[in-house]
């Protein structure tokens, strides 16, 4: 299904994994390099682009950062990087990151993968691995032999 | 943009199931190695999913093979003993924190660091690390003050920086007079060795082979005099001449030479020392002019520090203390650095911790030779650092947030 827009602009119908439809311009979608490929493959123009691995929740994410980044130019960083800023720190609260960046690596959005893989990595960094996994509910799931090895690796024992 | 609502947390996605290669990019845009170690302890899918950081070297026997010009023809070995300054912190998470700030949870910004512990170490090949005394060249920490030291620390608990790391040497008295050595992060050496009848200047990649390459000295005059600093930045070697001030750059793998400032005419008097500092963004020239008398009833007359940045672009060494405010500068006789003054909660800017030449042992405790001077602005007074000092505690005794019984 392909319609257009009073200014003439395409538009994309997106179906989340849970049935969700979002109409938004093509060229906000072809910031994804995999519906971009999908759309020159002309596998758009049959009804809406399905996304088997991606929520309508993670999906409105997703789109708001590609209806932030098709309309900026690159004149715009440093207003853009504080747009990101923002941006992740509200996604934060309403999924989860490691989801958003299965999303932006499924749909292959360089610049969201970056920003979402740089914030996580701010979040661990200056903690120690206990508390991470506290924090992110990991388990230690290293047998003893591993956990041997880890300790190791990691001290200085003195003379 | 439509307006949000606020719904209830989703369950999140174990970290774990992420797959590897973006478990490798979270790692990708971590910024120490510290953090790194601490990424590779919590799991086993985070450890497989980023290589180690490199072990630290351990000191190594290399052997220097006969100089041109030399008379002997035998390669010589000479210990080269590498040491590394570190500065340990303990994780700013474990530090109490007020209540509203840990209410702004991950986005709040960070607490004033904890005051470091610096310690200067080596490395055996079996893996067993020494204490060095930070102020004294090849001395490690006396007997007396083992007992203070922890027998293990647990690198997952700190947040450990690389400071500087620098070598020295055991060797044979073999036909040289002196011999400058410096390296590259990633393990480039650069050798400069007063040999008979003159110096020369080799570079060598660090490796199993300990083949040195001649590096043809087509600036001239750079080696004239008798001595020459060395220095690393961005992964290029710096030689200065230290009488002239001529500067060259040399890069590790063309082993092309470049002018980057010229010789000038220096009142250089005898006491007038000279030192390559980097930063992570710049070389400077420190230069020190010690008093004729040091210390007359435990008063320490005034010395001068005059410090230059290299400009590349300008070719030359622009003198003015500007770019060393957010610095706090460490001389030794065998390291310097520039740390960053947030790294030292409560350290004066601008300021030098030094070793003076006439370095005798005034109190036993490590360290204890260090002396703090203002930078630029003439003659300051230096201030012994008295080991109760707060600035004093950045190299003893062990801090008390130390666990010396790590599990």
């Amino acid at each position: 299904m392909s319609i257009t827009t009073e200014n003439n602009e395409k538009m994309i119908t997106l179906m989340s994994s849970d049935g969700e439809e979002f109409v938004v311009e093509e060229a906000v979608a072809a910031q994804s390099q995999t519906i971009k490929h999908l759309i020159e493959d002309g596998c758009s123009t049959e009804g809406s682009i399905p996304l088997p691995n991606v929520t309508g929740r993670v999906l409105s994410e997703v789109i708001q950062y590609c209806k932030k980044h098709s309309s900026s130019d690159d004149k715009e960083e440093k207003e853009l990087e504080a747009w990101d800023a923002e941006f992740v720190k509200a996604a934060d609260d309403h999924v989860a990151l490691t989801d958003l960046m299965m999303a932006a690596n499924f749909l292959d959005i360089k610049g969201l993968l970056d920003l979402v893989a740089q914030t996580l990595a701010n979040m661990i960094t200056g903690k120690s691995p206990e508390e991470v996994r506290r924090m992110w509910n990991i388990k230690n799931d290293f047998t003893p032999e591993e956990a041997e090895k880890v300790r190791k690796e990691n001290q200085w024992a003195f003379e | 943009m439509a307006p949000r609502i606020r719904r209830a947390r989703p369950r999140r996605r174990q970290w774990c199931d992420l797959p590897s290669e973006l478990l490798d990019k979270i790692s990708g845009c971590l910024d120490t190695q510290s953090d790194l170690r601490r990424f590779r302890s919590v799991c086993s899918s985070w450890r497989n999913s980023a290589p180690p950081p490199p072990p630290p070297q351990a000191s190594r026997i290399l052997h220097l093979r006969s100089f041109p010009g030399s008379s002997s023809s035998s390669s010589k070995p000479v210990k080269l003993e590498k040491f590394t300054v570190y500065s340990i912190q303990p994780l700013p998470s474990t530090t109490p924190q007020p209540r509203w700030m840990r209410l702004l949870g991950n986005f709040a910004a960070p607490t004033a660091p904890t005051r470091p512990w610096l310690v200067k170490l080596r490395f055996s090949e079996s893996g067993t690390v020494s204490f060095l005394d930070l102020a004294n060249s090849r001395s490690t920490v006396r007997e007396t003050h083992m007992r203070e030291l922890p027998k293990v620390v647990d690198l997952r608990d700190y947040h450990v920086r690389e400071i500087c790391s620098g070598y020295q040497d055991y060797g044979e008295p073999y036909e040289v007079n002196w011999c400058r050595f410096c390296e590259t992060e990633n393990g480039f050496m650069l050798m400069v060795v007063n040999s008979v009848p003159e110096p020369n200047l080799y570079v060598r990649r660090m490796g199993d082979d300990d083949e040195w390459t001649l590096v043809d000295v087509s600036v001239k005059g750079l080696l004239d005099f008798d001595s020459v600093m060395v220095g690393c930045l961005k992964g290029k070697f710096y030689v200065a001449n230290v009488v002239s001030g001529l500067t060259v750059t040399v890069d590790p793998v063309s082993l092309e030479m470049k002018q980057v400032a010229p010789a000038k005419e220096y009142f250089s008097s005898g006491h007038m020392q000279k030192y390559l500092v980097a930063s992570s963004q710049d070389l400077f020239l420190v230069e020190k002019l010690t008093p004729d008398e040091l210390e007359i009833d435990g008063v320490i007359l005034s010395y001068s520090f005059i410090v230059s940045k290299l400009d590349e672009r300008r070719q030359e060494w622009v003198e003015g203390e500007e770019d060393m405010k957010d610095h706090v500068m460490f001389i030794a006789n065998d390291w310097s650095a520039l740390v960053p003054a947030e790294l030292l909660p409560g350290y004066r800017r601008n300021y030098v911790f030094f070793v003076d030449d006439y370095g005798d042992q005034y109190c036993n405790h490590p360290a204890s030779n260090f002396l703090a001077c203002e930078i630029g602005g003439g003659p300051k007074e230096a201030v012994r650092l008295c080991p109760r000092s707060d600035c004093f505690r950045v190299f003893w005794p062990p801090p008390p947030w130390l666990n010396k019984n790590p599990l």
